[in-house]
């Protein structure tokens, strides 16, 4: 194996020294970058391992920066665009909470000032070709045959023409649809083709008319877009009258504004006129959580480059105080010593930087897929198939890689400047690093962790919680300062059973990781952050995790779960209309069969979920938990009309029980009395519950997301799924889950979602343990001398491989436990403040115990395995060269 | 070269005479180097650090190599002290041929058979002078009370008794190099190598170092072999050997026993 990775890391790290080549010759025009050249460049050369892992350090956090922030701009931005495509030129678009009747529109037009509107009905539906499992088609129906609607939208379509010009056959059939030319390329679907697809009603074979072009609705939701006549789809979709939304042009003169508040005054309340680019605003609100979280994570594998930088840094001013003695002999001012270390701090970043945001390029590929399908499953449709490339984004993100490393380059440099070119020279050795005053720093961190305790209690801005995240950075960096105790701690607590354990090598080891106070506590505080962070979400994800599924477990305790076109109800499923009920319920063993809708609103500006189920079958089976009223008074108040809230909704408006909630409803504006506030996990941004009934009623929607079973008793489930599967399952696209298999997709789900947090955490790892391997490089070059006596004096080369090891293993147990103190903190500000502010639940913090120790076991085997290569190399001194070596 | 020879290394000594070290004639030889030569680099860059030297050093005897830089004494001590393998010839110590053994193997032969003193004193800063001195110990097994005792014991030898316990740092030139000596005795060495173990210290205290590394000659029967600069520590030994561009070229007794011999 060593001959295989010997190579390639040979061959890598002169890549990266031919880079940082570059980068200094770029400089060469100036007197400081003829002596970087001459000074520094020999040194990157020298020791070259080191600089390749301080670079790869630097590229690692900043690729993740970069790719986490390009998926994040790429989900916004293709919702946009698809917005963009679609919506075209609206000033304009009226809403409702739902699909709203068509009648509408007459209204709308007659307002002055409107120049133009157009219906629109809008779905996503699954497409049942084999060659195209599981890919979604988003179908717009428009009024393409009306003046209006040529005023919003550009179809580059040659059979739209034709059809304009004669029509009737197209509208012969409510199932003819013309899809985009991407569409048909991908699949192989030829005009007059049939496409088969899910909808409400189940599968109905739609025919292919016509083809647009790849340009204007063309090229919306990724290209896997469709356009039908919008009656023909008010049919096919079973909408009655109704439509989605209404397009709407205005007077330059009299302004959007001023027209959206007579649309609004027209058509009554219910109803909502605004910018298109609103849904923008609301979808980055809904993700802004998300995002917020993975840019925080990326932040902080930088923050875990800049801790290398700075290590490098420290271990160079160390190693060339002799030069650096020489250099100010020679007259070098102090300012050109700050200069150069500076800049070689800045150089090592800008390649890392480069080489980062390359890095970051392609990441962000493979993680594009990765978030999307989690925004698709828990949030809304997006079709983000390609990474939206902003160079002002690469350039700002490789910026901020350089200011990092010049910022951490900075102190180590100032350290040079102090270096005394007499009493270097006399010496002949570079004096060793004493810790600085640890009072100071101890006051410092006590100083932080206040400053994080105030910081926790900041309230929101822009309903992010700024003030808890800065808390996050002020405990890492308090315990940071804390490492040189936790060192010292170690230090004492292992000086016996290090040496019964493993030796005399184990005790020089020991003695050895406090010498260096400065290069141990930067090294295991590098590790320190990144066990934290995922001690901290290990903590965070298990306490969601037991709290979702306990919720799950207490609430929607139903035998069985039915949906079409996805595993869950509510964003990624096809509606099914209600046409199953009595055909489930007739099943033998099936006792009762519950019916669940889950619809998109907005409420006071927010996209939350409106929840309907059949509150008498509902309430129970179910023990939901009452924070606010109680089952005997919520529930039939409740089935008689009033709605519960989620506990986030209720904290995020400070909602009481007694209080009314006005809906935006089909039918117009709806006013609820709040009967309960119940624990609900639906939605991070919120949830309503109302009865089946009244949804009916005033929603007009008796669509079905979930039917939820219960089995009388002894019924194995899986016999009743099997029946259901072979009945309907074809035909409607069902999938059921049996409880037990809706707790492992529910499982999957988050696991999925938190994955990219996981990876965050991961790299922050490896960077962390690329520091451990730096600093062992350095500290093998350091005491190349008493290990040369330590051999002569009889020491194996086996002994002192293990020496170094051990060395990097003891590191390992000081940043377990910085990592574990720091890591519960975290967790702690996490759930309590960060996750509370976000989505607006409470859960308990737990902490996974096992977990825990077998991270602890990982980290100190992952660090001492670090040793290896250091070790080896210690190990493989010539004795004698060794013993001369100064 | 034949093993009976008494000291068969006489450069410019006409036959006939008698040398010095023919007092230890019927002591097997400690150090037995036959026609050692090293060599470092290849072609253009190629230097003979030592070219066919024969040296034969029996128990007991203390033996000081002196010569000017680059005459090869560092080249020949990292030889007899098992840190460098010869380019040819044959270096037998203790009856053992170093030429056959593998690294592991010199390394244990270094450190059951052979006590090292440094220049720079070489003591490691997080031991006290004890542990320093149990360090071969300590590499070698457990240590026992019984080690430590007998730690406590050789640092009283050296006169160190009250200073056992102190770190490094807390400790003089000379007391530090005292140190070294008490390790380089823990485990009762054939053989102690000295390089320039007085070098780094001022004359009285370089000279009390001396006495030391002397009396654990005569005391223990121990071979020293020291290589120096300085002359009057060279006269300190019973025994000198002068090396210039890699040859040995001269031998001869020195001190009393130069005075018993002559």
């Amino acid at each position: 194996m060593g001959r295989l990775f010997r190579p390639i890391g040979r061959a890598f790290t002169s890549a990266l020294l031919g880079l940082v080549h570059l980068a200094a010759l770029a400089l060469s025009p100036w007197r400081i970058g003829r002596l970087l050249r001459t000074v520094s460049l020999p040194r990157f050369h020298e020791h070259g391992l080191r600089t390749a892992l301080t670079v790869l350090g630097i590229a690692l956090g900043v690729a993740m920066l970069v790719s986490v922030v390009l998926v994040n701009r790429s989900i916004l931005r293709s919702f946009a665009d698809t917005l963009d495509d679609i919506s075209g030129k609206a000033d304009l678009e009226v809403t409702a909470a739902a699909s709203f009747e068509e009648a509408a529109l007459e209204t709308v037009r007659a307002v002055p000032g409107v120049t133009h509107a157009t219906p629109v009905v809008q779905e996503t539906a699954l497409m049942r070709l084999p060659q195209a499992p599981g890919e979604r088609l988003l179908i717009i129906g428009v009024d393409f045959l009306g003046e209006d609607d040529e005023h919003f939208r550009r179809y580059d379509s040659t059979e739209m023409k034709a059809i304009k010009d004669d029509p009737i056959a197209f509208l012969n059939a409510s199932t003819h649809v013309i899809v985009s030319r991407a569409l048909a390329d991908r699949f192989g679907l030829k005009l007059k083709d049939t496409l088969p697809l899910q909808t409400p009603t189940g599968v109905q074979s739609f025919q292919i008319w016509g083809f647009i072009e790849d340009e204007g609705v063309g090229r919306a939701f990724g290209g896997n877009v469709a356009v039908m006549y919008y009656q023909a789809m008010q049919v096919a979709f079973d909408k009655g009258t109704r439509i989605d939304r209404i397009d709407v042009a205005v007077d330059p003169a009299a302004g959007p504004d001023t027209i959206a508040a007579r649309l609004r005054a027209a058509l009554g309340p219910g109803y909502d006129a605004a910018r298109p680019e609103r849904r923008n605003t609301q979808v980055a609100q809904m993700l802004g959580g998300l995002n917020l979280a993975l840019t925080m994570g990326s932040l902080v594998a930088i923050l875990v480059g800049m801790f290398l930088i700075y290590n490098t840094m420290s271990i160079s001013v160390v190693q060339r105080k002799r030069e650096l003695g020489i250099l100010r002999a020679l007259g070098t001012t102090r300012r050109q010593i700050l200069l150069l270390f500076t800049l070689e701090g800045g150089l090592l970043g800008c390649v890392g930087s480069a080489l980062g945001v390359f890095l970051g390029l392609f990441l962000a590929r493979g993680m594009l897929g990765v978030i999307t399908a989690s925004v698709n499953e828990i949030y809304l449709q997006v079709a983000a198939t390609d990474v939206h490339v902003d160079p002002v984004l690469l350039l700002g993100s490789g910026v901020l890689g350089i200011l990092g490393a010049v910022a951490s380059a900075f102190i180590p440099a100032r350290e040079a400047t102090r270096v005394s070119a007499v009493e270097t020279l006399r010496t002949g050795h570079a004096p060793k690093h004493v810790a600085p005053g640890l009072h100071r720093t101890d006051l410092l961190a006590v100083g932080l962790l206040l400053g994080a305790v105030l910081a926790r209690s900041l309230p929101p801005v822009d309903g992010q919680p700024f003030g808890p995240y800065a808390s996050t950075i002020l405990i890492l960096l308090a315990v940071a300062l804390a490492m040189p105790r936790i060192i010292g701690l170690v230090h004492r607590a292992l000086a016996r059973p290090a040496e019964r354990l493993f030796g005399v090598e184990a005790r020089l080891a020991n003695d050895n990781v406090p010498r260096d106070l400065r290069r141990a506590t930067i090294t295991s505080g590098a590790l320190m952050v990144g066990v934290s962070l995922t001690v901290a979400f290990g903590c965070f994800l298990e306490s969601f995790k037991v709290s979702t599924l306990t919720w799950v477990a207490q609430t929607v305790p139903a035998d069985l779960f039915v949906t079409s076109g996805a595993r869950f109800g509510g964003v990624k499923n096809i509606p099914m209309a209600d046409t199953l009920r009595d055909d489930l319920a007739a099943l033998p063993g099936v006792e009762e069969v519950d019916r669940i809708r889950l619809v998109n609103i907005v409420y006071r500006d927010l996209p939350i979920k409106l929840l309907s189920a059949g509150l008498e079958i509902f309430s129970k089976h179910s023990h939901m938990t009452f924070l606010q009223g109680d089952a005997e008074t919520s529930v039939p108040a409740v089935q008689a009309g009033d709605v519960m809230v989620s506990e986030n909704l209720a904290r995020r408006f400070g909602l009481v029980v007694g209080d009314t909630l006005r809906l935006a409803s089909p039918k117009g504006e709806k006013a609820y009395r709040l009967a309960g506030v119940i624990l609900d996990y639906t939605s991070d941004q919120g949830t309503i519950i109302m009865d089946r009934a009244t949804m009916i009623r005033d929603w007009d929607d008796a669509r079905v997301d979930t039917y939820e079973l219960y089995l009388t008793a002894g019924t194995n489930p899986e016999v009743v799924k099997r029946e259901i599967e072979a009945r309907w399952g074809e035909a409607l696209n069902l999938y059921v889950l049996t409880a037990r298999d809706f707790r492992g997709e529910l499982e999957k789900v988050l696991d999925q979602t938190f994955a990219v947090m996981s990876a965050l955490e991961l790299v922050a790892l490896i960077i962390a343990v690329l520091g451990v391997v730096n600093a062992l490089l350095a500290t093998v070059i350091d005491r190349i001398r008493e290990l040369g006596v330590l051999r002569a004096i009889g020491m194996l080369r086996r002994q002192v491989r293990r020496m170094v090891m051990l060395e990097a293993g003891i590191l390992g147990v000081s940043a377990v436990i910085g990592g574990l103190l720091a890591g519960l903190a975290l967790a702690w500000v996490l759930t309590n403040d960060i996750f509370l502010a976000q989505s607006g639940w409470y859960i308990a913090l737990l902490v996974p115990v096992l977990p825990m120790v077998q991270l602890t076991v990982a980290v100190i085997g992952v660090s001492t395995l670090a040793g290896w290569y250091p070790a080896r190399a210690a190990a493989r001194l010539v004795v004698s060269d060794a013993l001369e070596y100064e | 070269m034949h093993r009976g020879m008494e000291n068969p290394v006489q450069p410019g000594r006409p036959r006939g005479t008698v040398p010095a070290p023919l007092r230890y004639v019927s002591r097997r030889p400690v150090i037995d180097l036959e026609r050692v030569s090293k060599t470092y680099g290849d072609g253009a860059t190629r230097v003979e650090a030592l070219v066919a030297v024969d040296l034969h050093i029996p128990a007991g005897q203390f033996v000081s190599i002196m010569g000017p830089s680059g005459s090869g004494k560092s080249t020949l001590l990292n030889l007899v002290s098992a840190l460098d393998v010869p380019s040819d010839g044959r270096i037998t110590i203790d009856g053992q041929d170093i030429g056959a053994l593998d690294d592991d193997a010199l390394t244990l032969f270094r450190r059951r058979k052979i006590g090292l003193i440094f220049q720079f004193f070489n003591l490691l800063p997080t031991l006290n002078a004890t542990d320093n001195v149990l360090l071969p110990v300590m590499l070698e097994r457990a240590v026992t009370p019984d080690d430590r005792a007998r730690a406590l014991a050789v640092l009283g030898d050296v006169g160190l008794a009250r200073r056992a316990h102190h770190r490094v740092h807390e400790l003089s030139g000379g007391e530090m190099q005292r140190v070294a000596i008490a390790r380089a005795l823990i485990l009762e060495p054939r053989l102690i190598l000295a390089d320039e173990p007085t070098g780094n210290l001022d004359s009285a205290t370089g000279r009390s170092i001396l006495e030391l590394l002397k009396k654990t000659a005569r005391d223990h029967g121990t071979t020293v072999v020291m290589v120096t600069h300085d002359r009057t520590a060279a006269e300190a030994g019973d025994r000198l050997v002068l090396l210039r561009d890699g040859r040995l070229e001269g031998d001869q007794a020195v001190g009393p026993a130069a005075a018993g011999g002559a």
